[in-house]
């Protein structure tokens, strides 16, 4: 079952549906429109407290991360972080000569990726938040049944204290990221023409008909240059392209891990020692205001680093 | 927010290698046994005490017994101690053994280390003598008043790159002495202000310096026993490159390698990082690096001035130690104990100072009394042409060095005078002979398992510089600086940097321009050295900054 | 009416310092502790409050073993004042919902109520590098009962008891009023943490550092450590992930250099090999009855 709040959710709750959720339980209240993570907690945990669900997931967003936390706290039931495996497994415990089944598996890389960790909650609802882009959307059967609920929390005034002044939202979700063939990722170095030459060779891929999109690491949103959504990385996406080009990225371990598992990485950094070197498979050393307007060229001329144009 | 604080000290010393740590301990140690209590405040600008201490090291143990008498001798860490030890005539495919030491070079009773790890010991002694230490903190002006030395400040930290104070600013702290102790090491940035401010070094000889760079290696068994000692003369240095190369066996199946230069050498495109990668290759070095694994990489310059080099060494109420004051010992370039000796020297000037309540120049005079009835002296003094006669080249300089043994050092003449070392670079039109590039053409590809480039070596030295800060680097005349050093001299700070700090960079349209790389900086100060006309001024980066060497 | 500005850190191994040992295997041994990067961040945001308000009491609080000394003593030469350490053999092996119950339960042993008299912010980093979870600050906020903003990369105060917070979201910003007291966590893209001073390390040096056991703060065994614990690590497996090394341009120029990189990829041979370096074992399944839950 799905729980959606916000204003004007109800005509959203087929579309849930049709997507594979059973039931849909929907919140319509017009001064949550904006998430807010204190009423959104006190409903979530009103729900679970009604309907005893043994799991609860949420997306590794930027207010899923804070909400299934404050939820597992006052449900006593923990949290697994970001995590890029759920499989329902059994937990044999030899302590207590009994075996816990069906138990939630939640897997998560730690230590920079280099391990997968098994996570497993002995509290109900198991809480789980999931990485973006690691689960596939199940397919969509139009015309699917469904449950849809109407959901009447308790609001406390107090849950209303924080004010919203304003939301600032960019071009959104870019899903191209995770579907592009090719990424051109632009990190601190990049900076000095705000990503000009990063997003013109991504365009100038894209005219030769290649999926190019554009990425950055994160210094680049934190100087403000570009917004979080563009991010690759621990903290942001993580994607595989066929071919990610790297360009002044330094390669700290939370950017590898957004984007290690990429295809051919090509690295241009004019600092030598710059650890991306050690992940890449090409490289140029180079400063990428000399190097890129050459590969401009070279792209505009017709090269496209081996990829297939889509006709 | 910008007030600065203030704190007081009665000595401050600037700098935690192994003469400002004897310093501190020897002094701790004067203060203890005359019941007198004083602060004594160390402060280095590497990130933690021996990650900018690189040297050799093949070590005179005995001036250990004198700064640690109460300490058992085997628990200070040294390597191992000296069982083989040969001096070698070097070719690509051959490697002939002197029958005889050169004089004065002999290591017999030395000790093999990894100096750093010996500054991280007597830190450790130190902090229980009640000394404090603080690394991580870059000293960048010498407080005065009324014309005198009244201590030091740290720099201030959370500026951009030009200057201007961030969000994030951090005063540097005022921290003033009664003594100030000038322990920098190699060209000391603060030392060299104040040689200059004082006229230190008036009637000196000019000091000259070397670039020694080194390698540790992890290597098979069996290639090398610890404590065998092996120096080389010739391949691949020219007549009239002063310098040679060393491997010394450590524990654990390590080698600590490396080559020394003068950085009086002739050719603008001479490079001393990849002049060892060519040595690594000889026939003989090879050999004991077979299936071995490169573990750090490290450079730094070495005052080779001697006797006639060392500047007067005290002013009212500060004195200068160890390489800041030039002393080092050849022909065998050993000054870790040179610089222990002068620490104690100097511990015992203060405190007899400190206890007349007399910090005047005339006072620390004291110093210099203690220095001329010392071994310090007696050992400088031997050898005081020894390195002037090689700036005339190998065969010149042999000959004057025999001449200088019969006559006890003095040579034909009394005394041999040098000129700086950047005055000795031949623009690339005078120079008459092959540049090193083409001396060595098909040499200088690098396997990276034998030979590694510059960037894979700086690699191993743990550098880290904040990107939030002025480059340290400054080019004194930007004006001329292209149409000097670039177009008649080739821009050899590509070549003579021991870590990629400078790209020679030329864009479509052939112009040429230099970019600077200062995070790369292993604070060798080659560059504040050699660049022609004395192009280039180092200046401190931030405290922690720099390389982080573990075990050099 | 003065201001107290919390900051609570955690003492994480510098990722960048882990080296490899000769044998290719990371060694930690090496590898120099630091302040965790986002808490890093959460100290300067406080050390920025100071500014609006110059009378503020800065604390810095963490939980760990005594080896977390270092990193309070740290803080404390970035110009904080008072330093207080929960440490305790029991917490040991926490998860985050434990470690979050522990720490406000020492902040609320201290005085830093909901219902304080006195208004207080508490500082954090968004998430540690060794845990990367991003759930202990919304955790403390939950279990003291304030409010919260997380993703935090500016935080400024007015100058009353409120604070106007920059949060990131998916695809740009939120702007959020709240009123302290309150959590607030930090991203590591606002204002780099300044260096230390001399003074303040001086200050460090002789810092008496407070440090408190479970039994001092009123903290039961039963909801920390392992067994307190609501979720437990089941397994972890290595992950190998292997790039051959690097083939790089060469050219002195950007046209020599982009024909080589070219070049190179023609031939190409550099791929990614991926593979579990544990082979997974069977284990036998005893006869336990089930449990269902």
């Amino acid at each position: 079952m799905t729980l959606i709040i916000g204003k004007k959710v109800e005509s959203l709750t087929q579309t849930l549906i049709e997507h594979g959720s059973d039931e849909v339980i929907f919140v319509e209240n017009d001064r949550l429109e904006e998430y807010l993570v204190l009423p959104f907690t006190s409903i979530f945990t009103q729900l679970i407290k009604e309907r005893n669900p043994e799991i609860a997931l949420f997306a590794a967003t930027t207010s899923g991360r804070e909400l299934a936390p404050r939820i597992g706290m006052r449900t006593s039931s923990g949290v697994t972080a970001d995590c890029t495996g759920l499989e329902i497994g059994e937990y044999i415990s030899k302590k207590e000569q009994v075996i816990y089944t069906p138990i939630l598996e939640s897997r998560r890389p730690t230590y920079g990726e280099s391990k997968l960790a098994t996570i497993l909650g002995f509290v109900c609802p198991q809480v789980s938040t999931a990485r973006a882009g690691t689960f596939e959307v199940p397919e969509r059967v139009v015309g699917r049944k469904g449950i849809t609920t109407p959901f009447k929390p308790n609001l406390d005034e107090k849950d209303f204290v924080v004010e919203v002044i304003k939301t600032v939202r960019g071009e959104g979700g870019l899903q191209n990221l995770f579907d592009a063939d090719l990424i051109v990722s632009g990190g601190r170095g990049t900076t000095t023409d705000s990503l000009g030459l990063i997003k013109q060779l991504a365009e100038a891929l894209k005219s030769q008909g290649i999926n190019a999109e554009w990425a950055c690491s994160r210094p680049v949103v934190d100087e403000g240059i570009t917004e979080y959504a563009r991010q690759v990385g621990q903290t942001g996406k993580t994607v595989r392209p066929k071919i990610y080009i790297a360009v002044g990225i330094s390669g700290a371990i939370q950017h590898i891990a957004g984007m290690k598992e990429s295809g051919t990485v090509i690295a241009i950094n004019q600092n030598p020692k710059a650890s991306i070197f050690n992940n890449a498979d090409f490289g140029i050393i180079g400063n990428y205001q000399d190097i890129l307007p050459e590969l401009i060229e070279r792209v505009k001329s017709g090269y496209t680093f081996g990829l297939e144009a889509k006709k | 927010m910008n007030n600065v604080d203030t704190v007081s000290t009665d000595v401050l010393i600037i700098g935690g290698g192994p003469s400002g740590l004897a310093t501190a301990i020897h002094l701790a140690d004067t203060f203890a046994k005359n019941g007198t209590a004083h602060r004594i405040m160390l402060i280095d600008k590497g990130s933690s005490i021996g990650s900018h201490i690189l040297s050799g090291a093949v070590i005179k143990p005995e001036v250990f017994k004198e700064l640690l008498p109460d300490v058992e001798f085997s628990e200070i860490p040294f390597n191992a101690k000296v069982v083989k030890d040969r001096t070698i005539l070097l070719s690509e495919k051959s490697a002939i053994t002197l029958p005889f030491h050169i004089p004065y070079m002999s290591n017999a009773g030395c000790y093999t280390a990894s100096l750093g790890q010996i500054c991280r010991y007597l830190a450790v002694k130190a902090q229980e003598k009640g000394v404090e230490i603080y690394p991580g903190f870059a000293v960048d002006e010498i407080l005065y008043k009324d014309g005198k030395v009244i201590g030091a400040k740290t720099k201030d930290t959370g500026l951009d790159h030009h200057g201007n104070q961030l969000e994030n600013f951090q005063a540097g702290t005022r921290i003033e002495a009664r003594i100030t102790v000038f322990a920098e090491g190699t060209r000391g940035s603060l030392t060299k202000m104040l040689i200059q401010k004082f006229d230190l070094a008036k009637g000196k000889n000019e000091q000259i310096y070397s670039l020694g760079c080194k390698e540790l290696w992890s290597v098979p068994e069996g290639n090398i026993k610890p404590g065998e000692v092996y120096h080389t003369m010739g391949y691949p240095l020219d007549s009239d490159e002063f310098g040679g190369g060393f491997i010394y066996g450590l524990n654990d199946n390590r080698v600590a390698l490396g080559i020394v230069v003068g950085l009086d050498y002739k050719d603008p495109s001479f490079d001393v990082h990849d002049a060892m990668q060519i040595w690594k290759t000889s026939k003989f070095v090879s050999r004991i690096l077979k299936g071995g694994k490169l573990v750090e990489y490290g450079a730094k310059t070495l005052p080779e001035g001697g006797y006639y080099a060392v500047p007067k060494l005290f002013v009212d109420n500060a004195l200068i130690v160890g390489d800041s004051a030039g002393l080092i010992a050849m022909p065998s370039l050993k000054g870790t104990h040179l610089a222990i000796k002068s620490g104690i020297l100097a511990a015992k000037t203060v405190a007899r100072a400190l206890s007349r309540d007399d910090t005047s120049e005339e006072s620390l005079k004291f110093y210099e009394t203690l220095m001329q009835n010392s071994t310090i002296d007696a050992e400088l003094f031997a050898v005081r042409n020894f390195r002037q006669a090689f700036t005339k080249g190998l065969i010149i300089g042999s000959l004057h060095f025999a001449t200088q043994l019969i006559t006890g050092g003095a040579g034909f003449f009394g005394r041999l005078k040098t000129h700086p070392d950047y005055l000795s670079t031949f623009t690339t039109k005078a120079l008459k002979k092959k540049p090193f590039k083409e001396r060595f053409k098909g040499k200088l590809d690098f396997d990276k398992v034998l030979t590694f480039d510059k960037s894979t070596d700086v690699y191993h030295s743990g550098v880290f510089h904040d990107e939030q800060q002025v480059v340290h680097i400054k080019f004194n005349d930007s004006s001329t600086y292209k149409t000097v050093n670039i177009d008649q001299y080739g821009a050899p700070e590509q070549f003579y940097c021991s870590s990629e700090v400078y790209e020679l960079h030329t864009n479509k349209a052939g112009e040429k321009e230099i970019r600077v790389h200062a995070e790369n900086c292993m604070h060798c100060k080659t560059c504040d050295i050699k660049a022609p006309g004395q192009a280039i001024t180092w200046v401190i980066p931030n405290g922690g900054n720099g390389p982080d060497f573990q075990n050099m | 009416m003065a201001l107290t500005i919390i900051s609570l850190v955690k003492q994480v191994p510098l990722p960048s310092e882990m080296r490899m040992g000769e044998d290719g295997l990371m060694d930690r041994t090496k590898a120099k502790s630091i302040i965790n990067i986002d808490c890093q961040f959460g100290l300067e945001a406080g050390l920025q409050l100071l500014k609006q308000h110059p009378d503020a009491r800065l604390i810095v609080c963490s939980m760990g073993p005594g080896s977390f000394e270092a990193a309070l003593r740290s803080a404390v030469a970035m110009g904080y004042d008072e330093a207080y350490l929960l440490s305790d053999r029991k917490l040991g092996g926490s998860d985050t919902y434990a470690t979050g119950l522990a720490i406000a339960t020492m902040l609320k042993h201290l005085g830093f109520t909901k219902d304080s008299k006195e208004p207080f912010i508490i500082l954090a980093g968004r998430q540690t590098s060794d845990g990367d979870t991003a759930h202990v600050p919304s955790q403390v906020a939950e279990k003291i009962g304030i409010p919260q903003a997380t993703f935090v990369e500016s935080v400024k105060s007015d100058g009353t008891n409120n604070v106007v917070a920059k949060r990131i979201i998916e695809g740009g910003y939120q702007l959020m009023n709240l009123p302290m007291p309150c959590v607030i966590s930090l991203t590591p893209t606002g204002i780099p943490p300044r260096k230390q001073s001399l003074s303040g390390a001086i200050k460090a040096r002789n810092l008496q550092i407070t440090t408190f056991g479970i039994d001092d703060i009123g903290l039961g065994t039963e909801k920390i450590g392992i067994s307190g614990s609501p979720t437990i690590v089941a397994k972890v497996v290595n992950m190998v992930s292997e790039r051959p090394p690097i083939t790089l341009a060469e050219g002195h120029n950007e046209v020599a250099l982009v024909d080589s990189l070219i070049a190179n990829l023609a031939k190409g041979g550099n791929v990614l090999e991926k593979k579990e370096a544990v082979e997974k074992k069977e284990v036998d399944r005893p006869d336990f009855p089930n449990k269902d839950f």
